[in-house]
């Protein structure tokens, strides 16, 4: 008996694998896997253009002009019909690991989310890691709707720009319902020189030599606005390597590198000693940082100003190359984009974007952000697409130097 | 700083914040002890983080992540898998002494060394706090990159015994550790295209494959469970055994504060992970302690001792630059800085001023979670134990349903399982041919760091990296204890000379810890093969080959890649081909070495002496081996296919029940209550919980959305 029952066993195994493989089979002849379309038919436009190379991410783009941006959006006008969301739940799938600062900032406006949606419904926050968040992208956005769950994704800001500029494989932001931003803020990078090897800028731009400057990777928005000053002239070497703006903090503390561009005003706040001598402020791109215009009442710096002005009052820069860079800011201003897969009925898309909006725009919010070193600044899911399209409005020349400033892969 | 401290003593001695702790660290101790169980356990509490009062939020979060260490020594002994990334070095010794039936000395040793590495962690972490800016600042790129050209050195040292293999294998890693997008050049590399290759090949799949896998596919064809003898004097032994353990400890004290030592110093150097302190600390420990080259590997208790007391004390050296700088040295510890910032603590140097008070309460829960954990494993060791004599057809099914969830978390996506799968197998072939597994561990691990920071300080100190203080240090304490290597091995060697013909082994064990394995004499060298044998092709043969062409493509690849219409038509530029470069080299050079004393020599007919206990030896005939290896491998396959195919919350509760009701032969009621175990686990911890994106099976389009977990 004992040598029979497993045989026995086995061959029940065998029959329900059996079973299941026919049935598999028979369900796959008879479904139709294709997801039911959405309520609203919107024209997209065409996918990108398939290229003859070998499989990589990011192909160049086939002509000098982005790709226009459709927006496959209700009209901005529509009333919003009342959607209520109890008993659904509504995912925010972040495109990085848990702990970082894109996943603690989708967890604390899940916080708020929650509020601000009718019906509280139950708001998670899910972790896809991958390319720069675009393993996350492409899981959510065509995802098919279901009726117990709303879906949002979180993406960083330089994929959609790297998409619109060069083009990526499998992902067309056209493609994507953007639900809004809510850190737009005018950009107030700053650049300071450890004091010891320069203590002004006609020093940092007389010295003969160039300055090793930290840098994370090549594709965001340090990288591009730091390769920009490159181009034009500014004495500086990109050391690119670092993990993030707290390891290049640390890297500009120890000594290891003379020029960092993370000196804005909320980690200055976080490294005290800056103000207090042992870094120079040189530049900032738009916006000038509070210890600075501080510093400067004092009658220190008074040589800081937006690199823009420097480049072409000092180093001559093209008016092209300037109008590169200003519109390349404009873009970057923000970093988290929240999108919705394109099949979100639009009530849904539209009940979503009201209360993103309400969020972002609350006192609780912003209080609660701005005392974690958050950035807040709302630009609607309408606008934010209004911003993409425009890139396409721009010179052919303008849009080279601004592709220049991404690598060539 | 003494009125913060008073503050902080007198919170963590509440009732609330004690509970909080012991709370956070019997999670820590049992997810430590789930493989893959830390991480999706920790991101359950960012999840509650939102308006907890820091004072009971904090203590909890020490007591989850500090723990986690001490608890994945259980796997690693008794499964020869790490329960987590900090466990992989107690494996070498661990498992081999849970095979020789001393799983009890090993644990508590291991839980004890664990306590006192964490304590240590911790005063020091209490130390520095006045000082703590200026310390980190002292190391910087330069330094990193030199410690981890010492750490990759320890590939020489785990290769003992296959010296060509292990560099071969160790070249294999690094060549690994460079695929993925480089953020430097801003190229990806070797991805094929592939956007789950965007983020490189996950270090979790390639340590469950390589080492746990094999174990199980071992286990299955030997249809012998991990220790044998009789389980009825197992809680005897057990018991006696963590007596054992703990004195074993006490009688290598230096050997546990060095290791802790090392901890606390690579847990400061922001971004460098706390996997290469346990390896720097094995290697170090086998190299000086009496005997050790001849007795790790194979079941000496001082390779637990070593990695254990370093892997607890990295918590309070990694704490120095995650609070003080926002700059976290592992996963765990990224974690817990995401949740310092849910709390509204920004790190920096407010935690040294304004918040001094809950960093100090950070300090105090970290020696208190350390001890806790310590006695909770500790009562428990002679029951953990047991483990080792469970059936191998009970124990696999519900091991490897862990291990995939456990793999699946690296990237959430599929292909984790296939990268497990595919170091499985090589990692199976290794164990059976005698291939040493650690080098490429480290190697993956190690190589990223290691050309990332010669990167930068190769750009900002230029040659001048060498005439750095703290480099100088590194490399003098390096070379310091290469020569006492040499000098401890010459002394050995010549005992053993003056004995007769022994092996050094047996020398080492006589001159080493009294707990030393009984090592067999080295066998006789056998005849040399005639040269058309040495032509004939062999499994390793084939394997260096195979090796070979690989290493070629990317040495292609990394000079030519866009000139051979690669690439879309760019050559990689220097920082993006440096690493492939070298290591291809190196590894060519290392397979043509390996050719030629093959032609010369001859394949090798006698077992390699590695650090790896190698493949269980079976008298059973060789039919029902064969019927039990491709059970082993066809199930193991299966499993993967089916999870894409139909997902894992179909998969996984279906594959437990049959395995264990057919192969297991357990009642079906017992098979269904571990299926069950199993739905639950899927369906509300990861479900509901954890919220885990569950990838769209393949034929996801004709399964309900109930059973998909939606």
């Amino acid at each position: 008996m004992r040598k029979i029952l497993p045989n026995l066993r086995l061959g029940v195994v065998a029959v329900v694998v059996a079973i299941a493989a026919l049935s598999v089979i028979l369900a796959s002849c008879g479904s139709d896997p294709t997801p039911t379309p959405r309520p609203t038919a919107t024209p997209v436009p065409p996918a990108a253009t398939p290229t003859a190379l070998p499989p990589g991410v990011t192909p160049p783009a086939p002509t000098a002009t982005p790709r226009p941006t459709a927006t496959p959006l209700p009209a901005p006008t529509a009333t919003p019909a009342p959607v209520d969301f109890a008993g659904k739940t509504v995912r925010i799938t972040v495109g990085y690991s848990p702990g970082g600062g894109f996943d603690t900032f989708a967890r604390i406006f899940a916080v708020h989310l929650k509020d601000a949606l009718p019906g509280k419904p139950s708001v998670v926050v899910a972790n896809l890691p991958g390319a720069n968040t675009l393993v996350a992208a492409k899981s959510v956005i065509d995802k098919k709707y279901s009726e117990k769950s709303v879906d949002i994704v979180l993406v960083i800001a330089t994929l959609i720009q790297s998409a619109i500029l060069q083009g990526i494989e499998g992902f067309d932001p056209s493609d994507v319902t953007y639900l809004g931003v809510p850190d737009f803020t005018p950009s107030d990078q700053t650049w300071c020189v450890r004091s010891t090897v320069a203590s002004s800028l006609d020093e940092f731009l007389d010295a003969g030599r160039t300055f090793t400057l930290g840098q994370i990777g090549q594709v965001d928005t340090y990288a591009t606005t730091s390769k920009w000053a490159v181009q034009v002239g500014f004495p500086l070497e990109q050391v690119f390597g670092y993990s993030g703006t707290s390891d290049m903090n640390a890297a500009f503390n120890r000594k290891e590198i003379e020029v960092t561009a993370t000196c804005r005003e909320s980690e200055a706040r976080l490294n005290p000693e800056w103000a207090g001598g042992f870094a120079t402020p040189l530049f900032y791109t738009k916006v000038e940082s509070p210890w600075i215009t501080k510093g400067k009442a004092e009658g220190k710096w008074p040589w800081v100003d937006s690199y823009m002005n420097i480049a072409k009052d000092r180093l001559n820069a093209t008016q092209t190359e300037v109008d590169a860079i200003s519109a390349l800011l404009d873009i970057s201003s923000a970093s988290r984009v929240f999108a919705m897969p394109t099949k979100t009925p639009d009530p849904i898309i539209l009940a979503m974007r009201k209360a993103f909006a309400e969020v972002v725009g609350s006192d609780a919010f912003i209080a609660d952000m701005e005392s974690r070193g958050y950035d807040v600044g709302l630009k609607t899911g309408e606008e934010y697409s209004e911003i993409i399209e425009g890139v396409a409005k721009l010179p052919t020349d303008t849009l080279n130097v601004i592709k220049g400033l991404f690598p060539a892969n | 700083m003494l009125e913060a401290t008073g503050v902080a003593l007198s919170h963590i001695a509440s009732w609330q914040v004690l509970l909080a702790l012991a709370g956070g660290t019997i999670v820590g101790v049992l997810s430590g002890a789930l493989p893959g169980g830390a991480v999706p356990t920790l991101v359950v509490l960012l999840g509650f983080a939102y308006g907890m009062d820091p004072f009971i939020a904090l203590p909890l979060a020490i007591g989850m992540v500090a723990t986690v260490p001490t608890g994945d020594t259980l796997p690693a002994v008794l499964l020869g898998m790490p329960g987590s990334t900090s466990g992989q070095a107690t494996i070498l010794d661990g498992n081999p002494m849970a095979k020789q039936g001393r799983a009890g000395v090993a644990l508590s040793a291991a839980y004890f060394a664990s306590m006192i590495g964490g304590v240590v962690g911790a005063a020091f972490l209490f130390a520095t706090i006045p000082i703590a800016r200026p310390v980190v600042n002292t190391f910087g790129a330069a330094e990193f990159f030199m410690l981890g050209m010492v750490a990759i050195a320890v590939v020489g040292v785990v290769s003992s015994g296959a010296l060509l293999r292990g560099l071969m294998v160790g070249a294999i890693g690094l060549l690994i550790s460079t695929i993925g997008f480089d953020a430097g050049s801003g190229i990806p590399r070797s991805t094929f295209g592939i956007d789950y290759l965007w983020n490189g090949v996950h270090i979790v799949p390639v340590v469950i494959g390589l080492f746990a896998l094999p174990e199980f596919i071992d286990m299955v064809i030997s249809d012998l469970p991990i220790a044998r003898g009789r389980s009825s004097d197992l809680m005897k032994q057990a018991s006696s055994g963590r007596r054992e353990g703990m004195i074993e400890v006490l009688h290598n004290w230096p050997l546990v504060f060095r290791s802790a030592g090392l901890g606390v110093f690579v847990g400061l150097l922001p971004g460098i992970g706390g996997s290469l302190a346990q390896w720097l600390a094995y290697a170090s420990a086998r190299q000086t302690v009496r005997g050790g080259t001849s007795t790790f590997g194979r079941g000496d208790v001082r390779g637990v001792i070593a990695p254990e007391s370093a892997n607890n004390a990295v918590d309070g050296g990694s704490l120095v630059p995650t609070l003080f700088f926002g700059v976290p040295g592992s996963v765990g510890m990224a974690i817990f800085l995401g949740f310092l910032v849910i709390l509204g603590l920004q790190p920096g140097p407010a935690m040294l001023d304004e918040h001094l008070d809950l960093t100090l309460t950070i300090v105090f829960a970290l020696v208190l979670a350390n001890v806790f954990a310590t006695s909770l494993a500790l009562s428990f060791t002679p029951w953990l134990a047991k483990i080792a004599f469970v059936r191998p057809n009970v124990l696999v099914p519900l091991a490897f349903a862990i291990l995939s969830l456990a793999a699946f978390q690296a990237n959430f996506q599929i292909a984790d399982l296939f990268v497990m799968l595919t170091f499985g197998f090589l990692g199976f072939f290794m164990k059976t041919y005698g291939w040493p597994r650690p080098p490429i561990i480290i190697a993956v691990v190690l190589g990223g760091i290691v050309d990332k920071f010669y990167g930068i300080a190769s750009q900002t100190y230029g040659w001048g990296m060498f005439g750095r203080i703290p480099v100088l240090a590194i490399l003098t304490i390096a070379i310091a204890t290469g020569a006492y290597t040499v000098y401890v091995q010459r002394k050995v060697t010549r005992q053993a000379s003056a004995v007769g013909d022994v092996d050094d082994a047996q020398a080492g064990a006589q001159e080493g810890s009294s707990s030393a394995s009984v090592i067999s004499p080295r066998p006789a060298a056998p005849a040399k093969p005639p040269f058309t044998a040495r032509l004939r092709p062999t499994a390793n043969g084939v394997f260096v080959t195979i090796a070979g062409l690989g290493f070629f493509y990317f040495f292609v690849i990394s000079q030519w890649c866009g000139s051979i219409g690669f690439c879309q038509g760019n050559d990689w530029p220097l920082t993006a081909s440096r690493l492939p470069f070298l290591a291809s080299v190196a590894g060519l050079i290392v397979v043509s070495l390996y050719a030629l004393v093959h032609l010369i020599q001859g394949p090798s007919t006698r077992k390699q002496k590695i650090m790896d206990i190698g493949r269980t030896e079976t008298t059973d005939p060789r039919s029902a081996v064969l019927r039990r290896t491709a059970k082993a491998v066809g199930s193991t396959i299966g499993f993967v296919v089916f999870i894409w195919l139909l997902g894992f919350q179909i998969t996984i509760p279906l594959y437990i029940f049959f395995y264990l009701w057919v192969f297991g032969r357990t009642r079906w009621w017992q098979a269904l209550i571990g299926s069950m175990l199993f739905v639950a686990v899927l369906y509300i911890f990861f479900g509901n919980i954890v919220h885990v994106t569950w990838p769209d099976p393949v034929l996801g389009a004709i399964i309900p959305d109930i059973l998909k977990g939606e």
